[in-house]
């Protein structure tokens, strides 16, 4: 794995990517390329596999029980299912915004501290505190809760959450950052405030956005790839996928014959 | 029809509630009658009578010469001393009463405060000193019982006679009994004390938790999260099951076995005891802590393994943290359990008589449900309200624990709303 003292081209290319669990195959043989420093957006109904994959480009997929998966994933040059290759050290690299908002039950500080402190970046508690408002500052958050950092983060709204477990990911200092369907669970308003950030996001790290909206996905994707059970049928930039889809299957997925 | 199947509910759902609340108010006062019960019989151990006594010290009466040494003085007759004091004090109505009658009243105490004051100080040879002298268990049940149902007194009518001298002359005052916290076991009850057994129980549920705590959460943590699936495992979980239900005089067999005839470990004490209870109290760790582990949202779990935490990390933190109440929930639970146990205890010999309370936990010691124990079974009527007495401080022990188990659930819930 690269470390993160340069900036490095945060580029993923998957080649005959294939995901089980157990028997079945949720991801059959994807070849994609994901480029940096774009939001690149995964759609497909509902089962297609789009949140497998996801997981599969930073390892968290085989922390499932019966969970493999087969084929290649270079993220920039690097193959992360290389043997020796440590999947800790992938996730450190890697981001990951859940579905639903999971803070952890402590307070705000001490969640946005939490990977700066497992993965020894501050040097100093000044240098804890500078990264815990700059990643604060990063999401929008900081005005909100700069008074009460000692409370709990259960305290805060859905959206707010979500901002925070965005926070305490950048926190870490990735490259890229993976968000799987991070507005379903918010309002309408949260989640024009998470489209914003994603934007603004990608100036600086390749953003993977898994999305039920095609809405959302034409707003924020500077690319989409569609996907239907577990193959990746259409890539391309949204104007072309959803002014002339080549695929029948996306074509019904977008008058909403299926999903 | 439909209405009339709501109507039929709502009479359920009354049904129910009235039973219910009966049932709550049914439990609320049989404890508050066990409380009370327990209460008006115990409230009589921390008090005791005594009798203010001006003991002359006199060679003669002690039979010692007046240059006595320190070994002269520790075969002096106090007692004489003490029955002559009890006489004067009570005179004229002393008069008709025998020795041995006279000897009944007043409790060894007053001879074991006299042999002490002397061997502090022998210039006190040939003086007086006024002593507050405990009253004899005998004596001291007369005066606590009701003067119309004082069927278990057993005191002659002249002894009774000079009990009420004594009180009449202002002699008789009621004090709060330091003995009983301060001294171990007596065969004489006005000077028996839960001390050894207080410091036995400390000791030994001290070392049941140093030990049990984290070998229980360090298995839970194991078997939850790293241990592989099999049959092997699948075997190990339901054995820690069984053995939460195992009777707990089986682990009093079992450290008996091990612990002193194959380890040569010391007899009765709480060493011992604790590694035993330790054992009892590790299968309800194992599974609270387990199921504590099991509770928590898996999203947290992802959360901190996709900020590149490793497995272990997880567990130490947000895991555990998270798990703590349930956790400090079920180790209190053991604990108190471990704290009212007496079979195991008396197989290891800790039911021995202990007049001195251990200083270590390697010393020869009781604890508290087995002084219960033993009192609860002994003749003098006296023990009665020790017994009392004993399981008043268990339960404000198991009162205090509980207590804090409770902080630790409101504590760790300002984060978990």
């Amino acid at each position: 794995m690269p470390d993160g003292s340069q900036r490095l081209e945060a580029t993923f290319k998957c080649r005959k990517l294939s995901a089980y669990f157990g028997d079945r195959k949720i991801v059959r043989e994807v070849d994609l390329d994901i480029a940096d420093r774009k939001v690149t957006a995964f759609m497909g109904p509902s089962g297609c596999g789009k949140s497998t994959i996801l997981r599969t480009l930073n390892r968290m997929h085989e922390s499932a029980p019966d969970a493999r998966v087969e084929g290649s994933v270079l993220f920039s040059g690097h193959e992360l299912y290389a043997r020796g290759v440590d999947p800790v050290d992938v996730r450190a690299r890697i981001g990951m915004v859940f579905q639903k908002p999971n803070p952890f039950p402590k307070t705000i500080f001490d969640n946005v501290a939490f990977a700066p402190r497992l993965l020894g970046l501050a040097r100093t508690r000044s240098d804890l505190e500078r990264r815990v408002e700059e990643a604060l500052v990063n999401v929008g958050l900081w005005t909100e809760v700069k008074d009460r950092l000692k409370d709990s983060a259960l305290g805060l709204s859905g959206g707010q959450q979500q901002r925070l477990v965005i926070a305490r990911a950048i926190a870490a200092e990735p490259a890229a950052l993976l968000l799987d369907e991070p507005c379903s669970a918010l309002d309408p308003a949260s989640t024009a405030r998470i489209e914003e950030l994603i934007a603004s996001l990608a100036r600086r790290l390749s953003v993977v956005v898994v999305t039920h909206s095609l809405a959302q996905a034409r707003r924020i994707a500077d690319a989409i790839a569609f996907f239907h059970n577990g193959e990746m049928v259409e890539f391309g930039p949204p104007g072309q996928l959803f002014e002339a889809p080549s695929d029948p299957r996306v074509k019904d997925y977008l008058v909403g014959r299926t999903g | 029809m439909s209405r009339k199947s709501q109507r039929r509910r709502r009479f359920a759902e009354r049904a129910f509630r009235a039973v219910a609340t009966g049932a709550l108010v049914f439990a609320a006062g049989m404890f508050l009658l066990l409380c009370a019960g327990i209460a008006a019989l115990g409230a009589e151990a921390f008090l005791r009578h005594e009798a203010r006594l001006e003991i002359a010290l006199d060679a003669a009466v002690l039979g010692v010469s007046a240059q006595a040494s320190a070994a002269e003085l520790g075969t002096a007759d106090f007692r004489a001393a003490v029955r002559r004091a009890v006489a004067e004090a009570a005179a004229p109505a002393a008069d008709t009463v025998s020795e041995i009658e006279l000897n009944a009243l007043i409790s060894p105490g007053a001879e074991f405060a006299l042999a002490d004051a002397l061997s502090r100080n022998s210039g006190l040879l040939g003086r007086s000193i006024t002593i507050d002298a405990p009253l004899s268990d005998a004596a001291d049940r007369y005066l606590k019982e009701s003067p119309d149902a004082r069927g278990y007194a057993r005191l002659s009518a002249a002894q009774q006679d000079v009990i009420a001298a004594l009180k009449a002359k202002g002699r008789l005052s009621r004090a709060f009994n330091a003995d009983f916290f301060a001294s171990g076991d007596s065969s004489y009850p006005e000077l028996a004390g839960v001390a050894a057994g207080f410091v036995g129980s400390m000791f030994s549920v001290g070392v049941a938790i140093l030990i049990a705590l984290p070998l229980g959460v360090a298995t839970a943590v194991f078997l939850e999260e790293f241990a592989p699936k099999n049959a092997l495992v699948d075997f190990l979980e339901i054995n820690i099951n069984n053995l939460a239900a195992v009777p707990s005089i089986i682990f009093g067999l079992l450290g008996l076995v091990v612990f002193i005839i194959a380890l040569g470990m010391p007899r009765s004490a709480p060493i011992v005891g604790g590694l035993v209870l330790a054992l009892m109290t590790l299968p309800t760790i194992i599974i609270v802590t387990r199921s504590s582990l099991q509770a928590l949202p898996s999203s947290l779990k992802e959360g901190a393994l996709a900020l590149g935490a490793s497995k272990l990390d997880a567990v130490l933190n947000p895991l555990l943290p998270a798990a703590a109440p349930g956790i400090a929930t079920g180790v209190i639970i053991g604990v108190a359990r471990a704290l009212g146990e007496t079979a195991p205890l008396i197989l290891i010999g800790m039911v021995a008589f202990v007049a001195t309370p251990p200083l270590n936990p390697l010393e020869p010691s009781s604890a508290l449900p087995v002084l219960v124990y033993l009192w609860a079974e002994s003749p003098e009527t006296a023990f009665a309200e020790k017994t009392a007495g004993a399981i008043i401080l268990l339960l404000v022990l198991l009162i205090v624990l509980n207590g804090l188990a409770a902080a630790i659930r409101r504590r760790a819930n300002v984060y978990r709303r």
